[in-house]
């Protein structure tokens, strides 16, 4: 993730979209669905 | 045909701790609170959503609680920490990044040397399954790793009577 500037800041758009896509991977696996996924591109 | 997840509660918290304090801060009350109101104001707060501590016993202490939705927002000198509570969660799950990016992208400003020094992140949930076993659940983890580099992700799952208790956290430092 990135450190902008060394100040320690990071895009948490990122950090959730990398969150999302293992939550999705997860559930895939289990072939369960979760309210969360819809809209979101990752169902 | 998939099973489904019955979600009871759950709560996303989110904490940045800053490295050093922010003491800077500390007596600036009108302006903090300025930034704060600039930084909701997207997200409908209104001047009784912001609750005032006039006198902070020591320096460890929270001196800004702020509800903002379904979240409650503490500011500490050493650490903004968010928690997230239903329904904010299941309809503006994706507008979470942009009011964590308000809510700490005014200190860049306000403190010339400001530095985070960690960032967690811990998503848990308290559900029923319907159409599967928890045993199955259970037996099942997802291998794979998160690809940003700095980020570590930890899932559990683990069983309390009939509820299945999930966390998700990320850890970037």
């Amino acid at each position: 993730m990135s450190n902008q500037s060394g100040t320690g800041f990071v895009e948490y758009q990122k950090l959730f979209a990398e969150g999302m896509s293992f939550y999705a991977e997860t559930l895939k696996a289990l072939d369960l669905e979760s309210p969360y996924l819809a809209g979101t591109g990752k169902s | 045909m998939p099973a489904t997840i019955d979600i009871k509660h759950e709560i996303l918290t989110y904490t940045g701790t800053f490295e050093p304090p922010v003491l800077e801060l500390w007596g600036n009350g009108q302006r903090n609170h300025a930034c704060f109101y600039q930084a909701f104001t997207p997200h409908n707060v209104t001047l009784r959503d912001f609750q005032i501590q006039t006198h902070t016993p020591n320096a460890s202490e929270s001196f800004h609680t702020i509800t903002v939705g379904s979240a409650i927002v503490k500011f500490f000198f050493w650490q903004h920490r968010s928690d997230v509570y239903e329904p904010w969660l299941k309809l503006e799950l994706l507008g979470i990044p942009g009011f964590l990016d308000a809510s700490t992208s005014w200190l860049k400003k306000e403190v010339p040397d400001f530095k985070f020094g960690s960032h967690s992140i811990l998503y848990h949930q308290h559900s029923f399954l319907n159409g599967t076993t928890v045993q199955r659940l259970l037996a099942t983890v997802n291998a794979s790793k998160l690809e940003l580099p700095g980020v570590i992700w930890v899932a559990e799952r683990y069983l309390i009577g009939p509820f299945l208790n999930a966390f998700g956290h990320a850890n970037h430092t």
